[in-house]
């Protein structure tokens, strides 16, 4: 066979396969953040199909993806701060392109988006951002994948993943989270970040046991944070009224082992639970850490006593 | 080295043994006999003073006295200086005139009069560094002169009669009777040496290089610097006029780096190398210390001529453009740069001397941020200051060590508290705020000047952006401090929105006129939200309230460190969101372009309550009217609002940070406060 008959017969092999390809949706090579091509087939399936419908009506939400600059060079270069970063834009875009960025993160890549390390990685953060704050169980799959097994393991891409965990916040989630929680599990810091996004009293108990115990640091900083975060009464009272009981015990609770945390630690510690103990705004605060001085040494009720003057401002006031 | 203390005449009396009533009249005239005599002191103390009835300064303590016609003896020690000052002015108010001791001496504007006089008894006697009533200090001088595209302290030449007014004069008197083949070496200290140069002006007016850095190098490390130099009998008899130039400011107070000052010192000797005597140098040596000029950055409260920004945005060039009609600032935006973030860039700011009169003289001095936005050294900001800034009475120059740093290294994120005195706080001249994260040579630097530091480091490193004028502002106030502190407010925000819940508007939307995609319908749709639908976001409500309690953290450094009273601090309207970082939601209203009594804020694009932004209604009631005694006259400000949203909010910043303003040195002099 000469060259040339070679050449016309890989042609036509060529556009043959060129047919298939724009007939067909592009193949699962894996998206921003996860391997597509390892995670269960039925599932993969399932989000195809829910795509391929969305597509059909939405086609738009897709092309609106591809509009977001800030996790690509030409974008975030004139931004203030010039790194990676399309959260706010992703976010904006709304629970309408939850099936887009799911197809991001999961199935392809978009292109366009994010070329380099460090750009993928902003992506990754932006989408599982938006995802969570869809809070459409839909996703749960997904965002557990990543964080499970995720392609980056570094500390930003699991917490993000471990938020957008708990704001979806079922049962199976926080299952999940508490699971990860535990000493010695690789993926607790993420796991302690997601419980801090489940609103729930089982969820605050939990973390507070966890702050009772001997920890590292980096653990009950993170176990503070979370705390803080949960505890929010800015939070709560979005919610709405029907939150208002459950909110004040969560916040309860919240405030009582950010109190401990505050008396029986020092540095990051003790800032982080302040912090916490401002995020929970609770009546009795000043009443409770004055009442732990005795818990605590000189340098300890000497923060107590800063802590109270310095942020008079933000503390509710005790109960007459 | 030299000492600089002040002498005070307590320590004469007790050597004299006499009573602490004593004739102080009678001593001054001894004083001045001993002066015309010249018998000075040298007998009688290890310190011989130059000044006569002034007793001097200590001078060259140490090393056999700066020379001394009628010097101090009685001050033993040679503590200190300005004793006739003290004198003069409280008891004695008819000072007997000074008369300048025979000899080659150096002779400095000490006095801070911009000028030397040999009747100056500070010019003539004052050796050390700089207090706060005497010493002299000299330029960087990196502005552009003869604009040829260079620093001037970066070739060796004087670059003309603009450039000489930078120089500062240093006169060695003249000797008219300095015997036969007396000769003298000057020098100058090797650790100045690369820092600085001294120029002698020849006979024909012109300016020959005579110390210091020896060639055309930037990098002082690499540069090498000549240590000494030859005077001749004729030199010596005629007099010799210096003129000293810094080539970059003192960068650190770390004992390692160069403290800022030059000692020039002047050995006369015969033509066996043997010290030649005279009544102003009985040990032939004399030495006399100047320091660099600090930098000084500038703050809200200063007068500024110019604005500059980037031309790129239509609507935000409209607004600024209106701001500034009729205020006699300049405002001619860039368009050749490829930054939009005009703030960030350059930190404007100034250094000075004593001129004429002792008003300050100097120059604008603009310092350029490590990094730019785009690869190469032809995109870092130093490159725009060169091709836009630099030139007669513009300096610019780097604190960095190599173009590196982030974020926090913008001067969004470097700020000042404009000038106070309260209590034991003396920043007549303000003091420098700057965030967390910088690189260290910043704070290294700003303390270093120590006019306007130590800086205070209030934490930023929550922002995504980073930067201090996220959430902070200053203006003008008829108070004590004569300025107020804005500072961003979540709470407040918050219960503006809640108040009109309460009121029934909560239906009323906010970013009414802005686009957002709508996948449901496929189309851009408005971008409004409602008051009720704001509140009800829990994501929103916790970034919001996480960055009140970190912004009420930035609050208490800011207490602690300038010790606001409750009432000194105005709080400005925003929510929060969360990229990563916390960021502005609302576009940030506290960071403000302020110049004189005008504001220039974001346009808040709030809820609509009856025709009115909500917003803007609020601040107005804060900033615009006697309430706070905010404005120059305590009446208000005048608040402008600028259509920042797709120009600079959605790109993270506000008007403040596409903005920067310039103008002349503060005419408020750095050096009482002698440090």
């Amino acid at each position: 066979m000469s060259d040339s008959k070679n050449w016309r017969r890989s042609g036509k092999a060529l556009a043959f396969l060129g047919t298939l390809l724009s007939a067909a949706p592009a193949l699962a090579a894996g998206g921003v953040a996860i391997d597509g091509r390892s995670l269960p087939a039925g599932e993969v399936q399932t989000l195809e199909r829910d795509i391929r419908a969305y597509k059909a009506t939405n086609p738009g939400a897709f092309d609106a993806l591809r509009t977001v600059r800030g996790c690509s060079e030409a974008g975030y270069r004139v931004a203030r701060n010039p790194v990676p970063n399309c959260s706010r834009e992703l976010r904006r875009l709304g629970p309408g392109v939850l099936l887009p960025m799911l197809e991001a993160l999961a199935l392809r890549e978009p292109t366009g988006l994010a070329t380099s390390e460090a750009e993928k990685r902003a992506l990754g953060h932006a989408l599982l951002q938006a995802i969570g704050i869809a809070r459409d169980t839909r996703a749960l799959p997904w965002v557990e994948a990543v964080l499970l097994r995720g392609v980056r393991r570094d500390a930003a891409t699991l917490g993000f993943a471990g938020e957008a965990i708990g704001r979806i916040g079922t049962d199976a989630a926080v299952a999940l989270l508490i699971r990860h929680s535990v000493a010695g599990d690789p993926l607790r810091l993420a796991a302690i970040a997601g419980l801090g996004q489940v609103r729930a009293l089982p969820t605050a108990q939990h973390l507070v046991g966890l702050a009772t115990q001997q920890q590292p640091t980096e653990v009950l900083r993170a176990i503070a944070r979370s705390l803080g975060v949960m505890g929010s009464s800015w939070a709560w009272r979005a919610m709405g009224p029907k939150a208002h009981s459950l909110g004040l015990q969560v916040r309860a609770e919240a405030a009582g082992a950010l109190a401990l945390l505050f008396v029986l630690h020092g540095g990051e510690i003790r800032e982080e639970a302040g912090k916490g103990l401002l995020m929970t705004e609770l009546p009795g605060t000043r009443a409770m850490l004055t009442n732990m001085r005795s818990l605590t040494d000189a340098d300890g009720a000497k923060a107590i006593d800063k802590f109270l003057s310095d942020y008079k401002r933000l503390l509710p006031p005790d109960a007459p | 080295m030299t000492r600089t203390t002040r002498l005070r005449f307590a320590p004469k009396t007790a050597v004299v043994g006499a009573p602490v009533a004593v004739d102080l009249r009678a001593l001054m005239a001894l004083w001045a006999v001993l002066t015309l005599v010249g018998c000075g002191t040298a007998t009688t103390s290890p310190t011989t003073n130059l000044g006569g009835d002034a007793g001097g300064q200590d001078g060259v303590a140490g090393d056999g006295g700066a020379g001394g016609a009628g010097g101090d003896g009685a001050t033993g020690d040679g503590t200190g200086a300005g004793a006739d000052a003290a004198v003069d002015a409280t008891i004695d108010t008819t000072p007997e005139p000074f008369k300048a001791p025979v000899g080659a001496f150096f002779v400095t504007d000490a006095d801070r009069d911009g000028v030397l006089s040999l009747t100056s008894k500070i010019d003539a006697t004052f050796r050390g560094v700089g207090t706060a009533e005497s010493g002299a200090s000299f330029l960087a001088n990196l502005d552009d002169d003869d604009e040829d595209g260079l620093e001037d302290a970066y070739d060796l030449q004087v670059n003309g009669a603009k450039d000489e007014l930078d120089l500062s004069r240093v006169q060695i008197a003249p000797w008219k009777d300095a015997p036969n083949g007396t000769t003298a070496r000057l020098g100058l200290d090797s650790v100045a040496g690369p820092n600085v140069r001294v120029w002698r002006r020849l006979s024909d007016g012109t300016w020959k290089l005579a110390l210091g850095a020896s060639a055309v190098c930037k990098d002082v490390a690499q540069c090498a610097s000549i240590e000494a130099t030859g005077l001749t009998t004729n030199d010596l008899r005629d007099g010799v006029e210096l003129g000293v130039e810094g080539r970059r400011f003192r960068m650190s107070a770390d004992p390692k780096s160069w403290d800022g000052t030059v000692s020039l010192s002047l050995d006369v000797t015969d033509t066996a190398g043997k010290p030649v005597a005279s009544a102003a140098l009985p040990s032939g040596h004399d030495e006399v210390m100047l320091r660099v000029a600090p930098w000084m950055t500038f703050g809200n409260l200063d007068v500024f001529d110019h604005v500059d920004s980037a031309s790129y945005y239509q609507t935000f060039v409209k607004g600024i453009k209106s701001a500034l009609a009729n205020t006699g600032i300049e405002y001619k935006p860039y368009s050749t740069w490829n930054d939009q973030w005009t703030q960030d860039m350059f930190n404007t700011g100034y250094t000075t001397i004593p001129g004429p009169g002792g008003v300050p003289h100097g120059m604008r001095a603009h310092h350029a941020r490590p990094w730019g936005r785009a690869a190469g050294a032809q995109w870092l900001p130093i490159e725009f200051l060169r091709s836009r800034y630099l030139g007669p009475n513009t300096a610019i120059f780097t604190v960095y060590k190599k173009p590196t740093g982030s974020t926090y290294d913008s001067y969004g994120n470097h700020d000042l508290a404009p000038g106070f005195v309260l209590g034991d706080q003396n920043y007549p001249l303000g003091r420098i705020v700057h965030g967390t994260g910088t690189l260290p040579e910043y704070k290294a630097f700003y303390d270093a000047q120590a006019i306007q530091g130590p800086s205070v480091v209030v934490k930023t490193s929550w922002l995504a952006v980073g930067h201090i004028d996220e959430t902070t502002s200053w203006v003008p106030a008829q108070t004590p401090r004569g300025w107020k502190l804005l500072m961003a407010s979540d709470s407040l925000g918050k219960e503006l929105l809640e108040e009109q819940v309460k009121k029934g508007n909560g239906a009323v939307k906010f970013f009414v006129g802005l686009k957002n995609y709508d996948p449901k319908t496929d189309k851009l749709k408005d971008a409004a939200v409602s008051i009720e639908a704001t509140l009800a976001d829990v994501d929103l409500m916790q970034w919001s309230q996480e960055a009140e309690v970190e912004t009420a953290g930035q609050r208490v450094t800011l207490v602690d460190e300038l010790m606001f009273k409750d009432d000194e601090i105005v709080e400005i309207p925003l929510l929060t969101e969360d990229i990563g970082g916390k960021v502005a939601y609302l576009p940030g209203m506290v960071n403000a372009l302020v110049f004189s009594n005008t504001i220039v804020m974001a346009d808040p694009f709030g809820p609509l309550i009856d025709g009115a932004d909500l917003f803007k209604i609020y601040v107005d009631g804060e900033l615009a009217t006697p309430k706070h005694g905010i404005g120059l006259d305590g009446q208000g400000m005048t608040t402008v609002y600028v259509d920042d949203y797709a120009s600079y909010h959605i790109a993270l910043g506000e008007v403040h940070c596409g903005t920067n303003p310039e103008g002349e040195p503060a005419s408020t002099p750095w050096w009482p406060l002698g440090r």
